[in-house]
């Protein structure tokens, strides 16, 4: 039955770029989530946007969905080919194309890896500020799909504010350029498709911005006896008007994971270390240390350890970016949140995590954006046991209907993908989802780029009601 | 080591099957989250999900659960990997990687062979026949020696007639590193000079004597250079790596058991081994199989130590003599990945005067050799050590160093294909030197 | 009083959301245009209005709806004057950086659809960096909300980019959510008087490379700050600094080091009165005088930073007696013309393809109203985008009632 779509893209792609065969197939059944699997009809490798639109054409003449996909780290099943289709895979569009350093702007295909921008920017004296916890694996291009983050957009924002223009695919095959200038002529286009996980269009290369990179740092390690007095301090600087580049903290939990898998020698019996990075000029950056210690220490903060030397930071922040890998340390399955909350809120939700975890049996340990309000509580659970996976699911939910409450949102980063979508339904109003419709249509007149994402469809799958396919993987 | 770390099952009948070779437990470490894909070379040139440490362990474990036939395409997928545990050095969940994919490899191999159907010349003459044995190995060169000798070789590869000599011999016979006054026959002892710190036995290995021979004289100078009085003890050969990774898992394991029994273990510090992808399997003893002599292999395997990480713990001798010249280090995947033996080997050469280290671009990137992988994957071998010729080239080295011999032999020969002026030397090798007071050859200045 | 802009319409003022959602859908059943105006400060932009409709007055909706300043978020209605936003958020050492002119009238709604921004903008981004969230109402009546009130959120598509700069063409703002920041310690000036335009070039080069982070880099040429300290001079670099006293300190030396370097004298204001007066200068400088409009034609043209000085020393051709207000650090340049109704359009078409050929773009901020500029003057000629951009249009406007003929749209 699909015969004839496979011929199809061979004949466009050639046959080495297109995978078809069941035993080709399977790897490609999910992403970082993998509490929901399904199986694509065919996996396409493109070189060019051209193949790209190629592609897309063909798909919808054959009525095939379409995802895109680049390192498949998507912790929110944004890469879950629903209703089959087509995954495009952009990992072999993986040129950086231009550096501008004069202009601080750069053009890269969507494939090109983070870490790979961040390499090839050595000597520049510029970087590109989003730095996900998966950069050594993750693209540009996903990056963009989810509008990531990363423990530096404390100062520096988000995907979105170093985003100047992209090109990309359109639901019926038509290639739109956009950027990297500001247009007043034109609606933010780039602004909408960043973020929108892959259901507008595809993105095939992004203009982006380039940050000058601090002059100096200061990385100071900070631990608390009590988890409260640790999110207490945090409220108190981001309050005091001090703007750190990251204020990130690991509690008790992931920390013994953390120093399993680095050694890093985290003290084993304080509940929680916070990592405060400051940057800029070498000349202010004391006085600022110093008024920072003076708010750790009015919370009774336990040490107060400042990173000797480029060496220590990095290590810092390897054990502090490696730390949600490390749970496989602790469980064999987790399923990591990504709530957000009202900065001043976080003592108030971090107390309520506990709560939840007692209430439902499933162990939860902490890692955060602490100083946006950005949590990513770990739920940890063993798939083979069904009945763990539906309590881990359910204390999820309760957990961001939570941060909803709380006056915040479901995800700040990791994207709604097939996991939150029915999330959204308690976030926005009927309406405001409606309006969102109205956009998809707008770029994606058919539906096919990234079926049942994102927005509440007949196509989404309820995780909380799904069989729980792990037994059968 | 403990018992856990135990991956060979078997069937009833004492054989392994595919879906017993790994304990399933081994796949929960695996939270599936993709941070190691970009570590690992064929998911970096290819961007396929099937050929990343994330996707081949799905594959093992579907295979495992009974959930995936091993459909020629898996196995294929499987067959690509490198084995060069760049991905282990990647995962922050601490996936034994190497541990999965090893065994399942080594079961495919078996129920290959099993028939007369899957019987290969290749695997049974060349790899199982030739290559444990130093002295075959030198007997099987002489042809290409010869042919060197007569300024042959040289036009042979020009002309790319070595593609006659079928598939895999003809890949084999363009390894052939040019012939260099390799020494002669190792003695069975070397005294320490100066002050003894150190009483070690060194570890010969197969390919290592037929073909660095004279690598094998710069480490023991080196050794004897830095206060080790040296036994080379008799009865020892191949370490058994050929075996273990082309899936002859018994032929591996009388190997292992000769070397054992050859070291004598409570009259030395240590057993050096100064080529990566021997140190590895030879640390691994201990680890691969279920026996009564499982204790005294791991024994052998604890006193097992690469000769760089040896002389850093030891605290090195500082050589004196200048060697101006730019080099760069690859990372032998066995030594950086496979024991995380990073710094030293580039502490060392800081300690030589005058020479100036580079930091190679992607150098923790398998160049594609992996034991023999380049003569089983010639297509995927050639994209990765182009990638890595065209990175060393980018550093303006003149000289490039790798603790490994596959990888020497691997660049070596891309480089005298490319007619490039870099030399391809081991770490020791220019250390020795050093010592001695001597200058390399380097291509460029005798007009090579 | 917008008889020049809006012929033949009449105005309503609200007070209330949820009586702009009712005199939208009932203007949506009747077909009737529906006007948006603030403060009424940016009217000059967009084409004059075809057809009569209801000019919307959103200045008296103007409460604020929640300041939780120890989040450094606020949310407000959308008719808030940007004086009275900025009061409200000093009183807690905090500050929205962005820049507009006529704050006593330029309303929170207005500069989001108008995405307006000033000097600032080169350390501290535009709209889209600080907006959250909106309320909006669309073309139907209807209300709808975008985004939130945290800092972070990537649930569900972006409508809130989409508004920025939509000039009221997709929904009437009623209500908005923004991220501030707190303010710094310290605020100063270095200034350049420059003895030729391409001087700057050398200088701002040398400026963006080095370690120094300027909140403003405003090139100002013709017209003079009334600050200016050598208002002789062709044109004059304003460096502006903000942080913390120590950094701001250190900052000042090294910029006068790199103007030394260049050979330029450079003058040093740091008395915060002073300092002050050159923020509001530089920020006023951008509107037109009401007096000059039937007479002036102003653009807003866009290249590459590097490009910036290339592309005045272009329109200083055009016109020497011209003002500029470059934006140097971001390649934007506010560019004013004293020129004829009659002739507007054609030095328009002249401008955009001295741009284009500099690989910039323009757009008319204001002009004579007698020259009547038409849309695609106004805007310059459409991409293919266009054609995503009038199904979004038809979407949230299916009758094409919110402010038509006004922007890119029919």
């Amino acid at each position: 039955m699909k015969k004839p779509l496979t011929r199809d893209l061979r004949r466009c792609l050639g046959a080495t770029s297109v995978l078809s065969e069941l035993g080709d197939l399977r790897v490609y059944d999910c992403d970082g989530l993998t509490i929901e699997k399904r199986l694509p009809d065919a996996v396409v490798f493109p070189a060019t946007t051209e193949q790209v639109a190629e592609v897309v054409r063909i798909c919808s003449r054959h009525d095939a969905p379409i995802v895109a996909r680049g390192a498949g780290t998507s912790l929110a099943g944004g890469c879950l080919p629903i209703g089959g289709g087509v995954v495009v895979m952009l990992t072999r569009m993986k040129r950086i194309i231009e550096v501008n350093v004069a202009d601080r702007m750069a053009l890269v295909e969507a494939g090109v890896l983070n870490l790979q921008l961040a390499r090839a920017l050595t000597g520049t004296g510029l970087h590109f500020a989003p730095d996900p916890s998966s950069q050594i694996a993750c693209t540009i291009g996903g990056n963009v799909a989810t509008n990531a983050g990363g423990p530096h957009t404390l100062k520096y924002g988000v995907t979105l504010n170093h985003v100047l223009g992209v090109e990309a695919v359109l639901g019926d095959g038509t290639v739109m350029q956009l950027g990297p200038l500001g247009d007043r002529a034109a609606l933010d286009l780039t602004g909408v498709l960043v973020g929108s996980e892959g259901t507008l269009a595809i993105v095939t290369r992004v203009w982006i911005r380039l940050t000058p990179n601090p002059q100096d740092y200061r990385t100071l390690r900070v631990t608390f006896d009590s988890l409260d007095d640790a999110s207490n301090a945090i409220s108190d600087v981001i309050a005091s008007g001090i703007v750190p580049a990251a204020m990130e903290l690991m509690d008790q939990g992931i920390l013994a994971a953390v120093d399993e898998a680095f050694q890093f020698g985290f003290p084993a019996d304080a509940e929680a270390v916070v990592v405060i990075e400051l940057d800029g000029p070498s000349v202010g950056l004391d006085e600022q240390r110093d008024r920072i210690t003076e708010i750790c220490n009015r919370h009774q903060a336990r040490e107060i350890l400042q990173a000797s030397d480029a060496q220590q930071r990095a290590l810092l922040w390897k054990c502090r970016k490696m730390a949600v890998g490390a749970v496989g340390r602790l469980s064999p399955s987790y399923c990591i949140q990504d709530g957000v909350v009202p900065r001043t809120k976080l003592p108030h939700i971090i107390r309520r995590i506990t709560e939840i975890s007692a209430k439902y049996s499933i162990r939860i340990v902490n890692v955060a954006h602490a100083g946006d309000g950005n949590i990513h509580p770990i739920l940890l659970f063993d798939e083979r046991d069904a009945d763990q996976v539906q309590r881990a699911l359910a204390a999820g939910k309760e957990l961001l209907e939570d941060c909803i409450r709380c006056g915040g949102s479901v995800t700040a980063e990791h994207g709604i993908g097939i996991e939150k979508i029915s999330l959204m339904e308690s976030l926005f109003a009927p309406y405001d989802l409606k309006m969102m419709e109205k956009v998809r249509d707008a770029f994606n007149p058919g539906g096919g780029l990234g079926l049942g994402k994102v927005l509440p469809s007949p196509h989404a799958p309820t995780l909380l009601h799904a069989a729980v396919s792990i037994g059968d993987v | 080591m403990n018992s856990e770390s135990l991956p060979i099952t078997s069937d009833r009948n004492g054989r392994t099957t595919l879906q017993a070779a790994v304990r399933p437990e081994l796949f929960l470490e695996c939270v599936h989250c993709g941070l190691c894909t970009s570590s690992c070379p064929t998911f970096t040139e290819l961007g396929d999900e099937n050929v990343g440490p994330r996707g081949r362990i799905y594959l093992m474990r579907m295979i495992t659960d009974g959930t995936l036939d091993a459909l020629p395409t898996v196995r294929h997928h499987l067959d690509l990997c490198l084995d060069c545990r760049a991905c282990e050095s990647a995962c922050p969940s601490g996936v034994h990687y190497g541990r999965i994919i090893e065994p399942f490899r080594l079961a495919m191999e078996e129920e290959k062979h099993r028939g007369i159907a899957g019987w290969d010349w290749f695997r049974t003459f060349v790899l199982f026949g030739l290559f444990p044995y130093a002295g075959r190995i030198r007997l099987a060169m002489k042809p290409v020696r010869l042919m060197q000798r007569l300024g042959l070789y040289d036009r042979f590869e020009r002309l790319g007639l070595f593609k006659l000599i079928p598939g895999r011999l003809g890949q084999m016979a363009t390894l052939v590193n040019p012939p260099v006054d390799q020494g002669p026959k190792l003695p069975s002892f070397l005294p320490a000079i100066g002050r003894r710190r150190a009483r070690v036995a060194f570890f010969v290995g197969c390919v290592a004597d037929a073909m660095f021979r004279h690598t094998h004289w710069a480490t023991l100078r080196v050794l004897q250079q830095n206060g080790c009085d040296i036994l080379l003890p008799e009865g020892q050969g191949c370490c058994g790596a050929i075996h273990f990774h082309a899936g002859s898992n018994s032929g591996a394991r009388r190997l292992a058991n000769t070397n054992v029994d050859a070291f004598r273990l409570d009259e030395i510090d240590a057993i050096i081994v100064n080529h990566a992808g021997c140190g590895a399997m030879l640390k691994e003893y201990g680890l691969h199989w279920q026996d009564d002599r499982r204790a005294q292999r791991q024994e052998f395997s604890e006193k097992v130590r690469d000769i760089n990480e040896f002389l850093d713990q030891l605290g090195p001798v500082a050589p004196t003599g200048e060697i101006r010249a730019v080099v760069a280090y690859h990372d032998a995947c066995h030594l950086r990945h496979g024991q995380q033996v990073i710094d030293p080997p580039r502490k060392l050469m800081e300690l030589i005067p005058g020479l100036e280290l580079r930091d190679l671009p992607e150098s923790e990137v398998c160049c594609g050799s992996a034991g023999t992988y380049n003569l089983n994957q010639p297509e995927m071998a050639d994209r990765l050590i182009c990638r890595k010729v065209e990175n060393i080239v980018s550093t303006g080295a003149q000289i490039v160093l790798a603790s490994n011999a596959g990888c020497l032999l691997q660049i070596g020969r891309e480089i005298r294909r490319q007619r490039l002026p870099i030399a391809v030397l081991h770490p020791m090798d220019l250390l020795d030197l050093s010592y001695r007071g001597e200058q390399p050859e380097l291509p460029g200045h005798n007009g090579r | 009083m917008f008889d020049s802009i809006f012929p033949g319409s009449e105005t309503i003022q609200v007070a209330h959301q949820s009586e702009v959602a009712e005199v939208v859908a009932a203007a949506y059943a009747q077909q009737r245009p529906i006007y948006p105006v603030g403060g009424a400060t940016s009217l000059g932009l967009g084409a004059v209005a075809g057809k009569p409709g209801t000019v919307l007055r959103l200045a008296k909706l103007n409460q604020r709806v929640d300041y939780p300043s120890r989040d450094l978020t606020i949310t407000v209605e959308a008719g808030m004057k940007m004086a009275e936003l900025a009061k409200c958020l000093s009183a807690e050492q905090q500050r929205l950086p962005i820049d507009v002119a006529s704050a006593e009238s330029a309303t929170v709604g207005g500069v989001v659809a108008a995405n307006l921004c000033g000097p600032r903008r080169y350390r501290y981004g535009t709209v889209r960096d600080y907006l959250l969230g909106l309320t909006v109402v669309d073309g139907t009546g209807q209300s709808f909300s975008t985004g939130g009130r945290v800092v972070k959120n990537a649930a569900g598509y972006d409508l809130t980019r989409l508004m920025i700069g939509s000039l009221g063409a997709l929904g009437v703002i009623t209500q908005a959510t923004l991220m501030v920041r707190p303010v710094p310690e310290m605020s100063a000036f270095v200034v350049v008087p420059l003895p030729s335009l391409e001087k700057a070039e050398s200088l701002l080069a040398s400026l963006r490379t080095s370690e120094l982070e300027p909140a403003a880099l405003s090139l100002v040429v013709g017209d003079r700050l009334a600050d200016d300290p050598d208002r002789g001079a062709a044109a004059t670099l304003w460096i502006g600094l903000e942080s913390s006293e120590i950094e701001v300190r250190w900052m000042l030396d090294l910029a006068s080091r790199l103007c030394r370097e260049q050979g330029l004298p450079a003058v040093f204001i740091d008395a915060p009165d002073r300092v002050a007066s050159i923020w509001r200068g530089l920020t006023e400088h951008a509107a037109v005088r009401p007096d000059q409009r039937a007479a002036t034609l102003a653009v807003e043209l866009t290249v590459l930073p590097s490009r910036t000085v290339a592309a005045a020393v272009r329109l200083h051709q055009f016109d020497p007696q011209a003002s500029l207000l470059c934006q140097a650090g971001n390649g934007v340049i506010l560019a004013w013309f004293s020129c004829k109704p009659e002739n507007a359009g054609e030095l328009v078409t002249r401008i955009r393809k001295a741009a284009e050929e500099l690989g910039g773009r323009v757009v008319v901020t204001d002009f004579p109203p007698e020259s009547r500029l038409d849309r695609s003057t106004i805007w310059g000629p459409p991409g293919p985008e266009i054609r995503v951009m009038q199904r979004i249009k038809r979407q949230f406007d299916p009758e094409g009632i919110l402010n038509p003929g006004r922007f890119i749209f029919e």
